[in-house]
């Protein structure tokens, strides 16, 4: 086991979109930065949508695009320290003087020498197969995560990996051009000394398999929303064409279900994840867009239209690209056994009707929860946690991205629902404000 | 380290990155490479699968300083990823920024063109191409470096503009407050408690004035207006009038914090007619004044003027929460008093808004969905009173409400000094009539134009804690530059070649940011303010100003390799 | 297996129903599990009844047969899934302090009882599924129902409300198909196995005919879609509807359904060998006999 001690004079903690926003300006700001990452990549949850705004005659903002920029900004930034596959151990200490000790799990691959040639992913045996995200189709024991992930660099599967199993392959270290791979490699851990703290973990999504009434993973043609997103990213498996996964024809009618476990005191998510009113309308208007004869419907509670330009494009969505909005959360969802048809009951709370729809797919919006590692960092800096996972403020009006202890900021999902924009001016904010401190700590004030 | 010499043929080196099997899936990568070697100036042409990896950009460094090549060409994908990345290791290995060339062959052939792969190719060879024909004709450029002044205009004194001069002004920064009112505390001294907390407005915002007016960073001047703004991101020229005269002010950065007004619902369900019917920001007084009667019934309407067809067609994000915050205060003093919120959407989002609407039902207030196809009435109840009477779209009834009150949510709109301050600063409207951020994913705080950023509800409807949150973005953008001193600024600046400049000065009227000057018959640009728009090189008779880095011979090069 | 139960046979199986209560007497017998009787229990009282008007002598009364139950050492073990869900009710409200404890306290000390909410509270079903399991009923199978096709009707209040019925899962429950599975029989998916039979409360023509008519005929058309030889239930009251369904359907229009609609102790106890006289199956209103016909 190696040991290394680093000082930052900040650390950042999730390197999703909020988390890179916030490296940069405290970078650009001439801070020394140390952004922590649990997955192999950075870039978050936005890497993994797909590209369509571009395809949408939408003056709509982009989901990777804008990001990439900031991801190689990010990586290549003097004042920046990137450690991903790392897991946060242990926090100590308190305002200007942190001690964060960080565990980074090996890659086993050399990140300076592997040029991303790809002859490792060839040649490994191993095949793994999801079942249930058949979406995602299959991929090897040694593999790169994501398309769009940086660095480019692949991840072995532990489990599924041979050499990890049994001792028995090397398959991908005999091919691979710059011997790059080192199965030798070993954990490490990095004890970071910070000025202050940047939360930024992010958001998980609940998984729909719990509203058992909606058949996922029990009906092959009830998929969620990020599913189809990573269907229709030309990367994916069906080349961006969206399917069935029970026969792989083009669905002639798709029913969008929204809420899926929010706004829910079932599931205790009694919350409102704020961006799926706007996301869906996106989706929904892509599958309208990549075919204009495909019934689209939308299931949904109340349209949170509040952001500059929502209602606008909700209206393009609704009446020129005809997609037909229906208020009502659906009872329950059953399948037509022999073609695999979704036959959705619900009640139309506008007319006050119970009724049946017949479609070919379901795709489901489902809750966005806060990260559960926000309940670990909690512990290790005596932060308070609401009922749900997210880190409290003490005043949500006046002070919206302190914590309930000094020196430790949140930007982002963790600190209660919020889009990407919102998270990425928050991160700004918590650049600007961690700067602030710092420096008026430096003056002896407090 | 090569130099690029006019005096030498241009000696070109050409990387093309196949993307792993993103590009060479689709396109003829050989015969790509095979085309782009005949091109003349060529040196190689050097094929990788991932030039953004470590070892890409150590490629990259050490061919180029192998083959002494004086300009480059990437071909690969969209500049927008790792454009800068390879400027900068490019001018690492010697090789001025402007000498290289972008060539995008993936988004915009391979991508673009799947189910055609042959022509795909063909575009490709040709992307290249242009790209090399260009760069054969292009000159390396130098970077203007200006100062940064680390002084902010704030213009605006309100919760947003506060929170901004207090966090640049702890960080040892200049600020100049303009407040156009007599008083600094802008739309939140008009308000009484605020929603998720309820607590009175003065205990957030008394502190912050308390602060600012204190700081020893922050000079504050009230009714007082900005008149003209000359000079250019790192040193802009302000001329404020101030007590019948006027101020100059030199900084560095702008925040726009201005602010917004609020809609007047005239002729709106008898708004203006009837005693009984008022806006939500006139029941804020009422009841900030305890001058609220005990009433038996209150209706709130809310998307009153918003979210229509014409018009004001957004949502105003905020006012459903007002609303439950007025309808639980007035349920905290009576109790018995039935309240009523008609509603279209409730935009309580997020967890704490969910939360506040939760309690605010078991407080026993009521909700009642109306959709826009059919509207509240209101008809005369006596008494300068107003009932409602609206059909409850979710239980498919015509409810009829005898209330003693009607309360009326209306929307936030843009500042009555929007356009003027637009026009002052040159900084875009939106099509809803509040500034026009430049990128609302990633930058929502500022604007194509440097230097200038804006936070607040002067950007659109938002609560505080919004607001709080961008102005803190805004201090950190605008500390960015002024921390670093000087900034580099674009070299593809306007350039005036003085002997072809017959001194018409059209390109005087028709420049969009009035960076052109004139002295002694010739025109002159200003680099700083120049944002390399061309319309002046477009309408110069003469051909005698022309953009750096956009020259004719570069277009028509570029374009006749696209002919070929 | 030395299992007891204080049987709990509640109103329709003791006064309509008798074929319910024969069948699962029978069942137990031979599985040797002793059902002992305890007189003094009266109707469950349903939320429905007493309740609508005074909510605490309604739950006083259902209390009072807990109360009675815990002078036993025995859990109860209901035949009906509306006793089995009215009891649960009684037994979370009661274990709250509140207003409504203490006045049911006031009255059930009025008639001298005074509720500790000891014994558990088991249906047939549970019992089957949680105290014998379905491993040890396979072992006991000596005549598997194969090329038997049973369409589930699991039974509202068997799995709802989720609040405090934790048997199986409320919207996608399983245990019961792995019951009927447990007989040779193959269990069915059918878009109306977690239906309502609006049994409980409408007591089929009293109250709700026409619901209850197009209800049943919803479910018997779900059975038949899914290839079903029979309807399996688990409560007497949606025994009653769906037959009584079939019979006014064949009133109103001449038409037959011929669904048999069997107690899932009736398909057990075919499958452990028991005659179907034995079970009561001779007192069905709808003729079961094709399909014990298809069982030979």
């Amino acid at each position: 086991m190696i040991r290394l001690e680093k000082v930052s004079s900040v650390t950042v903690i999730g390197g999703g979109v909020a988390g890179i926003q916030a490296a940069l300006e405290l970078a650009n700001l001439g801070m020394l930065v140390y952004l922590v990452e649990e997955n192999p990549s950075i870039g978050g949850r936005i890497i993994e949508l797909n590209c369509s705004s571009c395809r949408l005659e939408v003056p709509m903002d982009c989901s990777i695009c804008p990001v990439i920029p900031k991801i190689v900004e990010c990586y290549h930034h003097p004042n920046i320290k990137i450690l991903t596959n790392a897991e946060i151990m242990g926090i100590s200490g308190s305002a200007g003087n942190f001690q964060i000790n960080v565990l980074k799990k090996p890659r086993f691959i050399n990140e300076d020498k592997c040029t991303a040639c790809g002859a490792c992913t060839e040649k490994c045996p191993v095949e793994i197969f999801d079942a249930f995200n058949m979406v995602k189709g299959r991929k090897k024991a040694i593999h790169f995560p994501l398309p769009q992930a940086f660095p480019q660099v692949p991840v072995i599967d532990r489990e599924n990996c041979l050499h990890f199993r049994s001792g028995t392959c090397e398959k991908c270290s005999e091919v691979c051009p710059t011997t790059a791979i080192n199965f030798n490699d070993e954990d490490m851990i990095i004890g970071v000394k910070s000025e202050a703290i940047i939360l930024a973990t992010g958001l998980s999504l609940f998984d729909p398999s719990g509203i058992r009434e909606y058949g996922y993973k029990r009906y092959k043609n009830v998929i969620t929303i990020l599913d189809l997103e990573q269907m229709t990213s030309i990367h994916g498996p069906t080349g961006g064409k969206i399917v069935r996964i029970s026969d792989k024809k083009e669905p002639k009618s798709i029913a969008f279900i929204q809420c899926v476990g929010s706004r829910s005191r079932r599931t205790n998510n009694n919350f409102c994840s704020g961006v799926c009113c706007m996301y869906t309308a996106k989706d929904a208007a892509l599958v309208k867009i990549l075919k204009p004869e495909t019934e689209v419907y939308v299931f949904y509670i109340d349209l949170r239209v509040f952001g500059k330009g929502y209602q606008e494009l909700f209206n393009k969505v609704r009446n020129s690209l005809g997609v037909k909005y229906i208020r009502g959360r659906p009872g329950g969802i059953w399948e037509d056994p022999k073609t695999r048809d979704l036959i959705i009951s619900f009640e139309n709370t506008l007319t006050q009707r119970v009724e049946k729809l017949r479609v070919d797919m379901v795709v489901l919006s489902p809750a966005l929860l806060p990260h559960p590692n926000n309940r670990k960092l909690a512990e290790f800096l005596g932060l308070e946690l609401d009922e749900h996972g997210f880190f409290k403020s003490p005043n949500p009006v006046s002070q919206p991205f302190d914590t309930t202890i000094k020196g430790v900021f949140t930007c982002g999902y963790c600190r209660g629902p919020r889009g990407i924009s919102e998270s990425a001016t928050q991160a700004s904010a918590a650049a600007g404000r961690v700067t602030e401190t710092i420096t008026l700590a430096k003056m002896g004030r407090n | 380290m090569s130099e690029a010499n006019l005096n030498q043929e241009p000696r070109i080196g050409i990387f093309l990155c196949d993307c792993g099997t993103n590009i060479s899936s689709i396109i003829d990568v050989p015969q790509v490479i095979e085309a782009s070697k005949g091109i003349s100036g060529v040196k190689f042409v050097e094929r990788d699968s991932s030039l953004c990896s470590s070892a890409g950009t150590k490629k990259i460094r050490e061919t180029i300083e192998r083959s002494g090549v004086d300009r480059v060409v990437f071909a690969g994908c969209s500049p927008k990823n790792y454009g800068s990345l390879f400027e900068s290791v490019c001018q690492k290995a010697g090789i001025n920024r402007y000498l290289v060339a972008f060539a995008n062959i993936r988004e915009q052939c391979a991508w673009a063109h799947q189910d055609r792969p042959k022509e795909a190719t063909i575009k490709a060879i040709n992307t290249v191409q242009m790209a090399a024909a260009r760069l054969q004709k292009s000159e390396p450029l130098q970077e203007l470096e200006i100062e940064v002044h680390p002084s902010t205009l704030i213009i605006g004194g309100g919760i947003s503009g506060m929170t901004a001069a207090l966090c640049l002004a702890n960080q040892g920064f200049s600020v100049l407050l303009v407040e156009r009112e007599p008083d600094i505390g802008g739309m939140l001294n008009k308000l009484y408690k605020l929603y998720l907390t309820n607590q009175e407005v003065s205990e957030i915002l008394n502190p912050v004035i308390q602060s600012v007016r204190n700081h020893k960073n922050i000079r504050i001047l009230t009714s007082a207006s900005v008149r003209e703004v000359e000079g250019y991101f790192g040193d802009f020229e302000v001329t404020i009038s101030v007590n019948g005269g006027t101020e100059k002010f030199r900084a560095g950065t702008i925040i726009l914090a201005t602010g917004a007004g609020t809609f007047e619902p005239f002729g709106m369900y008898g708004y203006g007619k009837h005693e009984g019917v008022v806006t939500q920001l006139e029941l804020e007084q009422i009841l900030k004044q305890g001058k609220l009667k005990h009433l038996e019934k209150v209706v709130m309407i809310q998307c009153v003027g918003a979210r229509e067809e014409k018009g004001l067609t957004y949502c105003s994000r905020i006012c459903c929460m007002v609303a439950i915050k007025n309808a639980t205060l007035i349920k905290k003093l009576y109790p018995d008093c039935e309240v009523y919120i008609i509603y279209r959407d409730l935009q309580t989002y997020g967890k704490e808004n969910e939360e506040y609407q939760s309690k605010a039902r078991e407080l026993g207030i009521r909700f009642i969905e109306y959709t826009p196809e059919r509207r509240p009435e209101v008809f005369p109840n006596g008494n300068g009173k107003v009932g409602v009477r609206v059909y409850h779209a979710l239980l498919g009834e015509t409810l009829t409400i005898n209330s003693d009150l009607v309360v009326l949510s209306t929307p936030l709109i843009p500042n009555a000094d929007g356009k003027e301050i637009a026009k002052i600063l040159k900084v875009p409207l939106g099509p809803d009539g509040f500034f026009k951020e430049a990128y609302m994913e990633m930058r929502s705080t500022a604007f194509g134009v440097n230097g200038i950023y804006v936070c607040g509800t002067a950007q659109g409807p938002k609560s505080i804690d919004e607001s709080i949150t961008q102005a803190y973005a805004a201090a950190a953008l605008a500390a960015i530059p002024m921390q670093q001193k000087k900034v580099k600024i674009p070299a593809m600046t306007a350039e005036v070649n003085e002997e072809l400049c017959i001194g018409c000065q059209l390109c005087l009227d028709l420049c969009p940011v009035h960076a052109i000057t004139f002295a002694e018959g010739k025109s002159m640009v200003i680099e700083a303010i120049c944002r390399g728009c061309g319309t002046c090189a477009a309408a110069c008779p003469s051909k005698a100003i022309a953009v750096k880095g956009f020259k004719d011979e570069q277009i028509l090069a570029e374009v006749e390799a696209a002919l070929k | 297996m030395n299992l007891e139960y204080s049987l709990f046979p509640g109103c329709v199986s003791s006064a309509r129903e008798f074929s319910c209560e024969i069948s699962a007497r029978k069942v137990f017998e031979v599985l040797n599990v002793e059902l002992y009787d305890v007189e003094d229990f009266t109707c469950c009282m349903p939320a429905c009844l007493v309740h609508s008007f005074d909510y605490a002598t309604g739950l006083a009364l259902t209390s009072r047969n807990l109360c009675v139950a815990d002078e036993f050492d025995r859990d109860i073990l209901t035949l009906c899934v509306s006793c089995y869900g009215n009891l649960w009710r009684a037994k979370k409200l009661m274990s709250e302090n509140g207003d409504l404890r203490r006045r049911v306290d006031e009255l059930l000390a009025s008639i001298g009882r005074s509720y500790q909410g000891k014994v558990g509270i088991k249906h047939s079903i549970t019992a089957l599924y949680e105290d014998i399991g379905p491993k040890n009923l396979k072992n006991q199978v000596s005549k598997p129902l194969r090329g038997i096709k049973a369409a589930p009707f699991y039974g509202c209040h068997l799995i709802r409300p989720r609040e405090y019925l934790f048997f199986d899962d409320a919207e996608f429950p399983e245990k019961l198909d792995e019951l009927i599975n447990v007989t040779g029989a193959t269990s069915v998916l059918h878009r109306e196995r977690t239906g309502c039979c609006i049994g409980c409360g409408s007591f089929f023509g009293e109250v709700a005919e026409e619901a209850a008519l197009r209800l049943s005929v919803d479910i018997l058309e779900s059975a038949l879609e899914a290839k079903a030889d029979c309807v399996v239930v688990t409560c007497p009251y949606c025994f009653l509807q769906i037959e009584m369904g079939q019979l006014l359907f064949k009133r109103r229009t001449g038409e037959s359904y011929n669904v048999p609609v069997l107690n899932y102790t009736d398909l057990l106890g075919l499958a452990l060998g028991i005659e179907p006289r034995e079970l009561g199956m001779n007192i069905h209103k709808i003729d079961p006999s094709p399909l014990l016909e298809k069982i030979k």
